[in-house]
């Protein structure tokens, strides 16, 4: 029963740790991998639809500001 | 960034939200539309699609140099294009009505949403939207002119002349305007139609056919959208504490006098697709100014063989007063592959008969 117990939380914490690190992957691999140093972390990043969701959720207009990373 | 640096900056950029794309890919074209042609382009909008404004120009009198990528974006016209963008979406949010004087900030209709769509992306795989880390392939804004031409070929669809004379520069009008303001004349061309018009220097348009205008953007957004067909262009100018409407009539084919062939990423793509010559507008016609000699070499010797540097274009297929634009365009859209094209040129103070076939077109993104 202990065995088990102890294999349950290994298996959470396993899960719970690859499904961070895969988070992070996905949501900095865009920017990490052009090496986008001009990108701030106050804004969206390449993200239209979070975009559009902020705007009608705070009643602000957007700046979508088109760049080609060089 | 510049809003750290400056307070009035960043007070404005506060009020919005603020979304920063580096890829195309994914992107509805039929939404966000804005001079693709440029390094660094901005819409304003709000999230229920409705367009405000853009901002960030090019023109062929736009000199660049390391100092500075783009001499028509400044900090005060980018302040001005803000504040105008918010006065907007206050009268949007306070007046439902007032979204029909935005309706045709709109894009227009385009045959493909997307441009993973465009039968040009079947054949390259690379066109796609990129996520995570696979971001070998982003699509850049400049590619997307490009495809579409290529797609229009490809499905047989005809390459207007929008396509081309893409987000053309107020100087068609005969205006000069400030980078510092949102549309503030600075010179008006004599005997254009601006002046015919009686537009001054020092007037700024607040309306250019019944838009609002932001920006240098927004007037070559207006006459971008504005029908190639041409037709009356009324502008709603103030002259200090005054206010006037003006008009100015566009011919048909009005785009054709001014000059697409500076945009490189587009011209260049066009000179490789269909001659591989680079061409500059002189008085007495078009002269070529380089022949790229790996293009002949391996796809139109006979060309190679019959133009010369310094050559001048008079006459192609027994027609005169060409631009460098309008010689393109032309090729592009009036000949088949393999058809042959006759010139007259100019050689050393004597006309020259040259004629060879336009190359086979082949499809090709151009990208880093």
């Amino acid at each position: 029963m202990r065995r088990t117990t102890a294999i349950g939380w290994a298996t959470s914490i396993a899960l719970v740790l690859g499904s961070a690190a895969w988070l992070t992957a996905e949501e900095r691999g865009l920017k990490q991998v052009l090496d986008d140093k001009q990108a701030s972390d106050a804004w969206i990043y390449d993200d239209l639809d979070a975009g559009i969701k902020q705007s009608m959720k705070s009643g602000k207009p957007m700046l979508l500001s088109f760049v080609c990373v060089p | 960034m510049a809003s750290q640096k400056d307070p009035e900056l960043k007070s404005l950029m506060d009020k919005f939200v603020c979304v920063r794309i580096v890829q195309m890919g994914g992107v509805d074209l039929r939404v966000y539309q804005f001079d693709p042609l440029l390094s660094w382009a901005v819409m304003f909008m709000y999230g229920d699609t409705t367009i405000y404004g853009r901002y960030g120009s090019a023109s062929p009198q736009a000199k660049r140099s390391k100092k500075d990528s783009n001499p028509n974006h400044t900090l005060a016209g980018l302040k001005a294009a803000l504040r105008a963008a918010l006065a907007l979406h206050e009268a949007h949010l306070r007046n439902p009505a007032f979204e029909a004087v935005l309706q045709k900030k709109s894009g227009f209709a385009l045959p493909w949403r997307y441009v993973e769509e465009t039968p040009v992306a079947k054949l390259h795989r690379r066109l796609k939207r990129v996520e995570g880390e696979d971001t070998k392939g982003c699509v850049h804004c400049h590619e997307i002119p490009q495809a579409l031409i290529d797609s229009s070929f490809m499905s047989w669809r005809k390459v207007t002349d929008r396509m081309l004379w893409m987000h053309p520069d107020p100087a068609i009008l005969g205006l000069s305007l400030s980078r510092d303001h949102c549309a503030r004349v600075t010179a008006v061309a004599e005997g254009s139609l601006a002046a015919q018009a009686g537009i001054q220097v020092g007037d700024d348009l607040e309306l250019l056919d019944g838009q609002p205008l932001c920006s240098v953007a927004d007037v070559q957004w207006v006459l971008h959208r504005f029908p190639d067909a041409g037709g009356p262009l009324t502008a709603f100018v103030r002259r200090g504490e005054s206010h006037r409407s003006v008009k100015m009539e566009l011919e048909p084919g009005w785009r054709r006098k001014g000059d697409w062939a500076w945009r490189y990423r587009v011209a260049g793509y066009a000179m490789w697709l269909w001659g591989g010559v680079t061409l500059e507008d002189t008085d007495e016609g078009v002269r070529v100014s380089h022949l790229a000699p790996w293009w002949f070499k391996r796809e139109n010797k006979a060309a190679k063989q019959k133009l010369k540097v310094g050559d001048v274009i008079v006459e192609v297929d027994g027609k005169t007063g060409w631009t460098r634009s309008t010689y393109l365009a032309y090729l592009m859209r009036e000949k088949m592959p393999g058809s042959p094209v006759e010139l007259v040129v100019m050689r050393r103070g004597t006309k020259t008969k040259v004629a060879f076939p336009v190359p086979s077109p082949r499809p090709k993104i151009m990208g880093h």
